[in-house]
């Protein structure tokens, strides 16, 4: 493939994820200049392997997958965790991450609707939250999300279940459950 | 329910404005090219995290490796003795595990640093301090060598203890021997550096030999009274070894007995039977 139609598949590409990108890093960074640094390095290092050839099996999973390792850099540069935080991480979790601790200090303006229901996936337990974020905001599958929070697509799927079964809960749609939920 | 599929329309709708977008695409295409080889070539420069850490191993094993080879050979006051001190010699602790190798090596410690002092003085490089410096060492490492000796004898018995006790023995009294040549060659000076820690050495000798004499004492007088419980019963070993011997001489000498009687029986017969013919 000859570098004009990989720029052009970049292009594409860029033009169709770069909002949704936005969007995943904005409502984790409060900074707007400093969401607009972690979209352009993500898109720039997935240029760059682009462009050097190597294997891409989703390029979405792996352009969500980077921007969150970005975001989990920024959240350590920024405010060292504690350790009672350290040790109530999950297995498997890199670090804890919370929208709603930094949007509202940010540039960016959101509706009410749209803070309630953020705030809704905040409150979720920090294993389901990426997962039904991904599913519901930006209608990502399973295999996608997957590879984006490095595990399986079965255990993703579980976890999204268990969230929305957890959101209609809170919204009243369902009455609550006696048993609490186990960690997937 | 709408209310929520509302408030996910909104978040959806959080966008980049055009020329955001424009600049940030403008931006990553303005990047030079990378190389299609760079991450073949160039592992050292790639961004992952296993390229990081095999270039991080090669680094310590090509540099560490050299510098702490480089290390061996370093004395007080050389750039790399810290190494030396607080990193070969600590890892060296930590790999050797049998009691014998981890006594040896605790003895050999002690010995190096009667090597460093010879050389130094040598050098005709031994200050006051390195010598304080050194003696300390020595007898942090004579003190350690005496607890591992005990470890030893524990673990192998006082006679595997007593070997290795003793190499370090000859190695400590052909130090002071060397010591004490250098610094007669050298000037007045070194020799009154050196004579303090000959004196060391003299002092950790003599306690090593005070623990020998102790410890042969305190063997001795266990297998004495090993002893006396076994001859209680059956006598000690050397009357059990006497009245072994003897039981064989007499079993001898009843294998003989007959034999001569029953040859001087036939001769007479013999004898007889010719006297009747």
């Amino acid at each position: 493939m000859d570098i004009s139609t990989k720029t052009q598949q970049f292009s594409d590409f860029y033009e169709h994820e770069v909002d949704a990108l936005f969007r995943y890093v904005a409502l984790r960074v409060g900074n707007r200049d400093e969401v607009m640094d972690i979209v352009q390095e993500t898109f720039s290092a997935l240029w760059e392997k682009t462009v050097r050839g190597d294997t891409i099996n989703i390029p979405r999973a792996l352009l969500y997958a980077s921007a969150r390792n970005k975001i989990i850099d920024w959240y350590r540069k920024k405010k060292p965790l504690s350790l009672e935080q350290m040790t109530e991480r999950e297995e498997g979790e890199k670090l804890p991450f919370d929208p709603v601790d930094t949007f509202a200090e940010s540039r960016i303006i959101l509706s009410i609707e749209a803070t309630q229901v953020l705030t809704l996936i905040t409150a979720l337990p920090s294993q389901y939250r990426d997962a039904v974020y991904l599913r519901l905001v930006e209608e990502m599958l399973p295999q996608e999300i997957s590879e984006v929070l490095g595990t399986t697509a079965g255990n993703v799927s579980v976890r999204i279940t268990r969230g929305l079964a957890l959101l209609r809960e809170q919204l009243g749609l369902t009455p609550p459950r006696q048993k609490k939920h186990e960690s997937v | 329910m709408n209310q929520f599929k509302k408030g996910i329309e909104d978040i959806r709708a959080l966008r980049l404005s055009d020329e955001e977008k424009r600049n940030i695409h403008a931006h990553i295409m303005s990047l030079p090219l990378p190389s299609p080889y760079t991450h073949t070539l160039l592992i050292v420069f790639s961004r992952s995290w296993a390229s990081y850490s095999i270039a991080s191993i090669l680094i310590i094993v090509l540099v560490g490796g050299s510098a702490a080879v480089a290390a061996e050979q370093s004395v007080p006051g050389d750039i790399l003795y810290p190494i030396k001190i607080k990193i070969t010699e600590p890892a060296r602790d930590l790999l050797i595990q049998e009691p014998a190798n981890y006594a040896r090596w605790e003895s050999e410690k002690a010995s190096r640093r009667l090597e460093e002092a010879t050389t130094l003085a040598e050098r005709n490089e031994l200050t006051p301090e390195r010598s304080r410096d050194i003696e300390e060492r020595f007898q942090e490492h004579a003190r350690e060598a005496a607890e591992a000796f005990t470890a030893l004898a524990l673990a192998n018995g006082t006679s595997t203890a007593y070997d290795v006790e003793k190499e370090f023995d000859g190695s400590l009294a052909e130090h002071e021997r060397s010591l004490h040549t250098v610094s007669k060659r050298n000037e007045e000076k070194t020799e009154k550096d050196t004579s303090s820690l000959e004196k060391k050495i003299k002092e950790v000798r003599s306690k090593f030999r005070e623990d020998e004499s102790r410890s042969r004492s305190e063997r001795d007088r266990k297998e004495g009274e090993r002893d006396t419980d076994v001859s209680d019963h059956n006598g000690s070993p050397r009357q059990e070894r006497d009245s072994v011997k003897k039981v064989e001489e007499e079993d001898e000498g009843n294998e003989s007995g007959p034999d001569t009687r029953k040859q001087e029986e036939t001769e007479n017969n013999l004898k007889n039977a010719v006297k009747k013919n």
